[in-house]
C-alpha cells in the first residue's frame, strides 16, 4: 500500500470549481443533451435526469474514495481487485485522463478552426493548449487550483451574461409541447451527458490532497448537481432561442446561439464571452487531467516524482488529440450513443461497481469475523 | 528557470506561427448588405453592397482621397449555388471580401418563389454569416434597391437595417426579427414563414450619388410575404400583416381609426397586443379559437366641425362604443390575415403549431401530416377584447 | 617567501567566513587575551586586497598601550582627515585619548566628554575607564569597546571613543548629531487626508516614527549589519505574538544568507530575499509611508528597514496589497470601493487593451459593430503600417516620452511632455502615419497605467503590455487569452515568504477582500486576515456600528429645554 507522495494541498472549494468548470465547458461546447439523442425540446428534462444520475455516480465515486482517505484510486483498486485486475483498472483510469484531456482540447481546436480562425492548423491550437496544461501540471495542483479559483467567477459571469443576452430571444413556443413525447426520447439524450461525467474519476486521484476533510465528498457531489442544473438551463435557453431543429443540427449550438442574437443596439456580438469562458474552463480541466494522469502513471510505474512524467504525458495527450480523430465528423461521431456510453460504462462503470462490491464484501467479512 | 522556458516556448510558438489568419483591415473590403437573386437559367446571383469607409466618414482625416467618392458601391456575380455566387464576387475585388459584418440580407421575389432553403443553409452553415442579420423580400429590382441611397445614412445598409428593426413600429407592416426567427418559424412544425417586404418606390431607381436632392425615401417597408415551407406564395398587404402579427402576439404599435360615436373618426394608438391560440378537437374535427387582448389610447379625432362636440370621454357608453369598434377593427384585420393564410395554404399565423403544442397526440395521430389539406376548412373563431388606457393629454374634446 | 606564507595564511583566514546569528557581528577577535594573535603590521602591505584587509582587521583587538592602538587605527583607517584624536592627560596624570569622526558628532558634547575625562581622578587606567562608564560621563549611552571592529563601529555610529593608556578596553559614549533632511511627505505616495509623514534616510528616526505609531512593547526590532564594506544597518520590525514564528524564522534566515560587500538601500536587500528573481510582479512591497508599514505590521507582517534608504520593505506581500494606497483608509468607504474597483479594472485594462485592440482589428472583425468598425477602418485608411506595428510604435514613443519626462529638470519637463503629446500625436495623425483610434487606445492605456499606487508594479505592467501586443497581433484573441491564463497561472504558483501570492483572489479568503476591494468601515474590521494574522484573529469586538442616540424625540425635547449652566458641557 503506497501513500500519496506529495505535500501539495488543495481546498475542496477549488476542486468543486474545477469539476464544475470541466463539465460545463465540454457540455456547453457541443451540448450533447441536444445534439445526441432525440430529446429535442425536452432536453432540459434530459439534463435534469442526467444530473440526478451523475450526482449519484459522483457520490459513489467520492464515497469510495472517502473510505480510503489517504490512498488514490490506483492504490485501492489494486487492494480491492487484486494485483492484475487492479492494474488493468488503473491503466484504464489513466487512459481516461488521457482521453478526456485530448478530446477536450481537440473540441476546442475544432471550434477555433471552424468558427474563428479557419486557416490556423489544428496542431497549433492543440499543442499550445496542451503545453499550457502541462506547464500548469508541472507547477503542481496548488497553482492549478488557485488559478481555477481565480477564473471561476469570470467563467460563471461570462456564461451567465451570454444566457442573459440570449434570454430575450427565447420563444417559449419552441419548448412546447413539453414532455409530450414520453420518456423514450428523453432518455435517449441522457446517456452521453452522463458518460461525460467520467471526469469525476479525477476525484479518485485528488482525494488525499483535499482539505478540509469533512467536506470532500460534499464538494464532489455538489459540483455534479450544480453543473447539471446549469446545463439543464443552458439546454432550455438554447432550444428556446434556436428551436429544436436548428439546435440539434448545429455543430456548436451554444456558439451559434451567441452568434444569432443581438442583445442591444450597442452590444451586438457576445460570442466572445462564451469562447473565453470555454478557454478558461478548458485550461482548468485540461491541466487537472494532465496532472492526474501523470500522477497515476507515476504510481503505476513506481516513479517517485510524478512531475517527471508530466512532459511525457503531455506529449501523449497532444498526439492523441491530433491523430485519434481525423476530422470534426469523427469527433462528433465519437460521442454518439450507444458507442460512447457503452465504452464508458465498461471501462469506468463496471470497475467502480466491482470495487464497491469488493469493498462492501470486505467490510462485511471484517465485521463478521472480527479484526 | 521555468518562467524562462515558458516564455521562450511561448514566444517561439507565436513568432513561428506565421499568423495564418491575420487579416489587416486595410486588406479587407467589408460587405454591408447582401442580396440574392436567381436568373432564368437557375443560376444564383449574389449582389453585395460594399462600404467605402474613407468616404463614409465625411472627409475628416488624410486628405488624399478624391472628393465626392461614394460611401458605398455594389458588385454582383453569378454562380450555381449561393456560395458559388458569393465567391464569384471576389475576382472583381482588389481586396479580400468579408461578409461577417453584413447588416441585411435581401431576397428577390423571384428567388423567394423558387425557394430560399439553399440560402438558409448557407447562412446557418457559414462561419462568417450570422443569423442575427435582418432579412426581407424585395418587391422590385433588387439591384436598384442595393444601389440606391437612403437619406438617413451614408451607407444604405445601415438605414435598411434600422428600417427593418424599429424599436416601436407604428406602420402597418410586419415586425421583422432577424433571420433567426425566420428560420425558426420555417422549421417549426405547423408554422410557415412570414417575411417582411421592402418595396421600391416608383422613380427611385437612380444610382447612388452624393449631392443629389433627396426626393423622399426610395424604399418603403410595407406588408409581408407569405411562404409555404420555403417557397413564397403571395403578398400580404399592410393590414393583413398587421392582423397576422396581432394573432401571433408579436406585439407592435399600430394606429387604428374607428368610427366615432359623435361622427367622424377617432384614431387609437394600439400599444399592446396579447393573444392566445387555443385549438380544440371535437369529434375528429379541429377548431381554433383566437383570443386577443388589445390595449390602446386615443390619439386624435376628426369630426370636430362647428356644432359638434367630439367624443365625450366621460360618457361610459361612448367609451364602450369606441372599444367595441376597436375590437371590431382588430378582428377584421385578423380575419383578413386568416383568409389569406387559407388562400395561400400558408400557415403563418401558426394554427398548426398551436395544435402541435397543445394537442400533441392529435398532431401525431395524422392531423400533422394532412395539415395543409385541413387548413382551409378549419373553423377559426376570433374574439377580441379591447381596452382604452387613456385619452391622451386631453381629458375631453375641445369645443370650438 | 615570508610574504607568500603570510598571503597564504590570510587567504585561509578569508576563506572561513562564518556567519554569526542575527544581531551578532563578524567580529573574530578574542579580546580576552591582551595580545593580538595577528600582527597589525600586515596592514602596511599595500598589495593586500580589501578582503584580506578585512580578514586582518576582524581579528585585531585593542592593545593596552595607547600608542599601539592609535597605530592600529592609523594603519587600518589610513590618513583620513576626519578622524580626530584628542590627546589628554588627566588630572591623575593618565594618558588618554578621545577619538571621534568629524561631521557626525556634536562638538559640544565631545568637549563635555573631554572635560569630564580630564577631570577624572582615577589613577589606574582600568579604574578610569570603569569610573567614567559607571558614574562620571553624562552621555545617555556608553559601551565598552575591546576590538578594533567595535572601535570602528562605534566611531561610525557617531560615538566618541575614549582610550586609556594601560587598559585594553575603551569606552564609547554617545555624541551623535547627524544632518538629515526633515520629515516631509514622500513624493511617491501622497494622500489627501492622511498624515504627511514619510521615512527619511536615518534609520534611528524611522524607528522612532514607528515607535510613535505603535506604542505597545510588543513591537520588537532586531538589528544586524550587512555588507562587508558598508556594514549597513538593517532592522526587522514585527509585533511579537502576532507575526508567525515561521515567517520570522524565514525572514531571518534569508537575511543572514546575504553575503555581499555593499548593501546600498533596500533595493539590494529586496533582490536578495525575494522568493524568485525572475518575477515580473513585485514580491515584496516597498513603501515610504509609516502609516502603510504600521498597518501591515498590525496585520502580522514583517517590515525590513535599512540605513540610508527611506523605503521600507514589507513581507509577505500579495496581489491585493499592490492595489492599496494610503488614502483608502482615510476616505469614506463607498468612494473607496468605487475607486478600488476602478484601479483593478484600470490595471488590467492597461495591460490588455492594446493587445485586444490589435487582436480584434486584425483577426476578429466580426466582433465589432459595423458602424464602429467602419469608423475605425475609415480613420486608418492610408496608414502604411499594419495595426500591430502602429500600436508598437506609439507605445514605444510613449515609453520614451515617459522616461524622458522623469529625467528632465522640472522646469523643462512639462513643456516637453506637452510638446510630445500634442505635437507628436497631432503631427503623426496629419502625416497619415498613425490613426486616431490607435492614439486614443495608447493614451487611455497610459492614463490607466498611472492609476496604480505602487510604482514598482508599473514597470512590470509595461513589459506585460508589450508581450500582450505581440500575442494579440500573432494569434488574435486566442493569444490574448493564452497570455492571461499564463500570467494568472504564474502568479498563482508564486509564493511570497510562504504566503500564496494571488490571495485574496485565490485562495479565496473572504476576510482578505476587505483589504483588496471591499474596504469596510473601521468599526467593522473585527477580524485579522487569516493567513498572516491568524495567530490572533480577532481584532476588535463586534457591534460597534455607530448609532444615533436614544430616540429623536427625546433629543429634540432636550434641545427645546431652556439653556442652563450645565448644558454647555453636553455634546462636543
Amino acid at each position: 500500500m503506497r501513500m500519496a507522495k506529495t505535500t501539495e494541498v488543495m481546498s475542496t472549494r477549488q476542486l468543486a470549481g474545477i469539476l464544475f468548470m470541466m463539465r460545463t465547458t465540454v457540455v456547453i461546447s457541443f451540448v450533447p443533451l441536444i445534439t445526441t439523442g432525440s430529446a429535442a425540446q425536452d432536453a432540459w428534462a434530459a439534463g435534469l435526469i442526467a444530473g440526478l444520475l451523475l450526482t449519484l455516480a459522483a457520490w459513489a465515486v467520492a464515497g469510495l474514495a472517502a473510505r480510503y482517505p489517504k490512498l488514490t484510486v490506483i492504490d485501492y483498486s489494486r487492494m480491492l481487485l487484486g494485483r492484475f485486475f487492479g492494474t488493468v483498472v488503473s491503466l484504464a483510469i489513466s487512459w481516461h485522463f488521457l482521453l478526456i484531456a485530448a478530446t477536450d482540447v481537440r473540441i476546442y481546436a475544432e471550434l477555433m478552426r471552424v468558427a474563428f480562425m479557419p486557416n490556423t492548423p489544428i496542431w497549433f491550437t492543440t499543442v499550445a493548449m496542451v503545453f499550457l496544461a502541462s506547464l500548469a501540471a508541472w507547477f503542481g495542483i496548488e497553482p492549478i487550483g488557485r488559478a481555477a479559483e481565480a477564473f471561476l467567477p469570470f467563467f460563471v459571469a461570462f456564461i451567465a451574461l451570454t444566457l442573459l443576452g440570449a434570454a430575450p430571444s427565447v420563444n417559449v413556443q419552441n419548448l412546447q409541447p413539453a414532455l409530450a413525447r414520453g420518456p423514450g426520447p428523453i432518455f435517449s439524450s441522457v446517456w452521453t451527458p452522463l458518460s461525460i461525467g467520467l471526469q469525476w474519476v479525477s476525484v479518485g486521484m485528488l482525494f488525499p490532497q483535499l482539505t478540509p476533510e469533512d467536506q470532500r465528498v460534499r464538494s464532489a457531489v455538489v459540483a455534479a448537481a450544480v453543473s447539471s442544473a446549469v446545463l439543464a438551463v443552458v439546454a432550455a435557453v438554447l432550444v428556446g432561442v434556436l428551436g429544436t431543429n436548428l439546435s440539434s443540427k448545429s455543430l456548436f449550438p451554444f456558439l451559434k446561439m451567441a452568434r444569432s442574437v443581438r442583445p442591444t443596439r450597442t452590444i451586438e456580438r457576445i460570442e466572445i464571452l462564451g469562447t473565453v469562458a470555454w478557454g478558461l474552463g478548458l485550461f482548468a480541466g485540461g491541466s487537472t487531467m494532465v496532472y492526474c494522469g501523470s500522477r497515476a502513471m507515476a504510481q503505476i510505474l513506481r516513479i517517485q516524482e510524478s512531475r517527471k512524467v508530466v512532459p511525457a504525458f503531455g506529449a501523449l495527450v497532444a498526439l492523441y488529440a491530433m491523430y485519434a480523430y481525423e476530422d470534426a465528423f469523427e469527433l462528433v461521431g465519437f460521442f454518439r450513443p450507444p458507442g460512447f456510453p457503452l465504452l464508458i460504462a465498461l471501462t469506468a462503470g463496471v470497475p467502480y461497481a466491482l470495487m464497491w462490491a469488493s469493498h462492501v464484501a470486505r467490510h462485511l467479512v471484517r465485521r463478521h469475523f472480527g479484526r | 528557470m521555468r518562467l524562462i522556458a515558458a516564455l521562450a516556448a511561448l514566444f517561439m510558438a507565436f513568432s513561428a506561427a506565421g499568423c495564418w489568419d491575420r487579416k489587416e483591415p486595410d486588406d479587407m473590403v467589408f460587405a454591408v448588405a447582401l442580396g440574392f437573386d436567381i436568373d432564368k437559367d437557375g443560376d444564383y446571383v449574389a449582389i453585395a453592397q460594399f462600404a467605402n469607409p474613407m468616404a463614409a466618414k465625411g472627409g475628416v482625416g488624410p486628405t488624399s482621397q478624391p472628393a465626392g467618392s461614394a460611401p458605398f458601391w455594389t458588385n454582383c456575380a453569378k454562380g450555381r449555388t449561393p456560395f458559388d455566387a458569393l465567391s464569384n464576387l471576389s475576382p472583381a475585388l482588389s481586396r479580400e471580401m468579408t461578409v461577417s459584418n453584413i447588416e441585411v440580407l435581401l431576397i428577390s421575389e423571384r428567388l423567394a418563389r423558387r425557394g430560399i432553403a439553399p440560402i438558409m443553409d448557407l447562412v446557418a452553415r457559414d462561419n462568417e454569416l450570422r443569423l442575427a442579420v435582418s432579412a426581407a423580400v424585395v418587391d422590385g429590382s433588387l439591384q436598384s434597391l442595393l444601389e440606391s441611397q437612403l437619406p438617413e445614412d451614408p451607407i444604405p445598409a445601415l438605414a435598411i437595417q434600422r428600417m427593418l428593426n424599429p424599436i416601436h413600429s407604428i406602420d402597418p407592416s410586419a415586425m421583422s426579427p432577424g433571420l433567426l426567427q425566420s428560420i425558426a418559424d420555417m422549421l417549426r412544425p405547423g408554422q410557415d414563414l412570414l417575411m417582411p417586404v421592402l418595396r421600391l418606390n416608383a422613380g427611385a431607381g437612380s444610382e447612388s450619388g452624393t449631392g443629389s436632392t433627396s426626393t423622399g425615401s426610395p424604399v418603403t417597408h410595407m406588408g409581408s410575404a407569405a411562404f409555404h415551407r420555403d417557397k413564397m406564395i403571395g403578398w400580404l398587404d399592410g393590414h393583413e400583416s398587421r392582423g397576422a402579427n396581432f394573432a401571433r402576439s408579436r406585439s407592435q404599435h399600430a394606429p387604428i381609426s374607428v368610427q366615432s360615436p359623435a361622427g367622424g373618426l377617432v384614431s387609437i394608438h394600439i400599444t399592446h397586443v396579447e393573444s392566445t391560440i387555443t385549438p380544440r378537437y371535437v369529434d375528429g374535427d379541429v377548431s381554433i379559437l383566437i383570443r386577443a387582448k388589445v390595449e390602446g389610447h386615443v390619439q386624435g379625432q376628426t369630426g370636430l366641425d362647428e356644432g359638434q362636440a367630439g367624443v365625450n370621454f366621460a360618457d361610459p357608453e361612448s367609451l364602450q362604443h369606441l372599444r367595441s369598434r376597436l375590437a371590431q377593427c382588430v378582428r377584421e384585420d385578423i380575419e383578413h390575415a386568416l383568409a389569406r393564410s387559407k388562400q395561400y395554404k400558408s400557415d403563418f399565423v401558426g394554427l398548426g403549431n398551436a395544435v402541435y403544442r397543445r394537442l400533441p397526440q392529435v398532431w401525431r395521430a395524422g392531423v400533422g401530416e394532412r395539415w395543409y389539406e385541413l387548413l382551409p376548412d378549419v373553423p377559426v373563431q376570433v374574439e377580441v377584447e379591447a381596452t382604452l388606457t387613456s385619452s391622451g393629454l386631453l381629458r375631453e374634446s375641445l369645443h370650438y | 617567501m615570508a610574504t607568500d606564507l603570510v598571503r597564504a595564511l590570510i587567504s585561509r583566514l578569508k576563506g572561513r567566513r562564518r556567519h554569526g546569528g542575527f544581531g551578532a557581528s563578524t567580529d573574530r577577535s578574542s579580546p580576552s587575551s591582551g595580545r593580538n594573535r595577528i600582527d597589525p603590521e600586515l596592514l602596511a602591505d599595500d598589495s593586500l586586497d580589501v578582503g584580506a584587509r578585512k580578514a586582518v582587521t576582524d581579528r585585531l583587538t585593542l592593545d593596552r598601550r595607547l600608542a599601539e592602538n592609535l597605530r592600529i587605527l592609523a594603519l587600518a583607517a589610513g590618513p583620513s582627515p576626519d578622524i580626530t584624536v584628542r590627546h589628554i592627560v588627566t588630572d591623575a596624570s593618565l594618558y588618554a585619548a578621545v577619538i571621534h569622526l568629524q561631521g557626525i558628532v556634536d562638538e559640544e558634547r565631545v568637549e563635555g566628554v573631554v572635560r569630564t575625562l580630564s577631570s577624572a581622578g582615577a589613577t589606574r587606567a582600568q579604574d578610569l575607564i570603569n569610573q567614567l562608564g559607571a558614574s562620571l560621563l553624562r552621555s545617555s549611552h556608553v559601551a565598552t569597546v575591546a576590538s578594533f571592529t567595535q572601535l570602528w563601529g562605534a566611531l561610525s555610529d557617531g560615538l566618541a571613543v575614549i582610550l586609556a593608556d594601560g587598559h585594553n578596553q575603551g569606552l564609547a559614549c554617545s555624541a551623535q548629531s547627524f544632518k538629515t533632511r526633515p520629515i516631509e511627505e514622500p513624493p511617491t505616495d501622497t494622500t489627501l487626508r492622511g498624515p504627511r509623514q514619510g521615512f527619511i534616510e536615518d534609520l534611528t528616526t524611522n524607528l522612532a516614527m514607528l515607535r510613535q505609531w505603535i506604542r505597545t512593547p510588543n513591537l520588537w526590532i532586531e538589528e544586524t549589519n550587512l555588507g562587508h564594506l558598508t556594514h549597513t544597518r538593517l532592522v526587522i520590525a514585527y509585533i511579537k505574538g502576532l507575526a508567525s514564528e515561521e515567517l520570522l524564522a524565514e525572514v531571518r534566515q534569508r537575511i543572514q544568507r546575504i553575503e555581499t560587500d555593499s548593501v546600498l538601500g533596500t533595493g539590494p536587500v529586496e533582490d536578495f530575499i525575494q522568493d524568485t528573481h525572475l518575477s515580473f510582479f513585485p514580491l515584496i512591497l516597498r513603501t515610504e509611508r509609516p502609516d502603510r508599514v504600521v498597518g501591515n505590521l498590525l496585520e502580522g507582517r514583517v517590515a525590513i528597514m535599512v540605513q540610508n534608504s527611506p523605503f521600507a520593505l514589507v513581507a509577505p506581500t500579495d496581489y491585493g496589497m499592490l492595489f492599496q494606497s494610503a488614502d483608502d483608509y482615510y476616505e469614506p468607504v463607498p468612494i473607496v470601493f468605487v475607486i478600488s474597483v476602478m484601479r483593478v479594472v484600470a490595471f488590467w485594462a492597461s495591460i490588455l487593451l492594446p493587445g485586444a485592440f490589435v487582436a480584434i482589428l486584425t483577426f476578429h472583425h466580426e466582433l465589432l459593430p459595423t458602424s464602429l468598425l467602419l469608423r475605425i477602418v475609415g480613420d486608418r485608411a492610408g496608414v502604411p503600417f499594419p495595426v500591430i506595428v502602429e500600436v508598437f510604435l506609439m507605445e514605444l514613443t510613449f515609453e520614451l516620452l515617459r522616461e524622458a519626462g522623469l529625467r528632465l529638470p522640472r522646469a523643462v519637463g512639462s513643456a516637453v511632455t506637452i510638446v510630445g503629446a500634442l505635437v507628436l500625436g497631432e503631427a503623426a495623425i496629419n502625416a497619415g502615419l498613425v490613426s486616431p483610434s490607435v492614439i486614443i487606445v495608447v493614451a487611455t492605456t497610459a492614463i490607466a497605467s498611472f492609476i496604480l499606487p505602487t510604482f514598482s508594479f508599473d514597470i512590470s505592467a509595461r513589459l506585460l503590455r508589450f508581450a500582450f501586443i505581440v500575442a494579440g497581433g500573432s494569434i488574435g484573441l486566442f493569444g490574448v487569452q493564452y497570455g492571461i491564463i499564463m500570467v494568472v497561472l504564474i502568479l498563482a504558483s508564486r509564493r511570497s515568504f510562504g504566503h500564496p501570492y494571488l490571495s485574496p483572489v485565490a485562495p479565496f479568503i473572504r476576510g482578505g477582500w476587505r483589504d483588496y476591494l471591499f474596504r469596510t468601515w473601521h468599526w467593522a474590521k473585527t477580524m485579522r486576515p487569516k493567513l498572516v494574522g491568524g495567530r490572533e484573529p480577532i481584532r476588535a469586538p463586534r457591534g460597534q456600528m455607530p448609532r444615533p442616540g436614544a430616540s429623536p424625540e427625546s433629543e429634540g425635547l432636550q434641545q427645546m429645554k431652556p439653556e442652563g449652566p450645565s448644558d454647555n458641557t453636553r455634546g462636543q
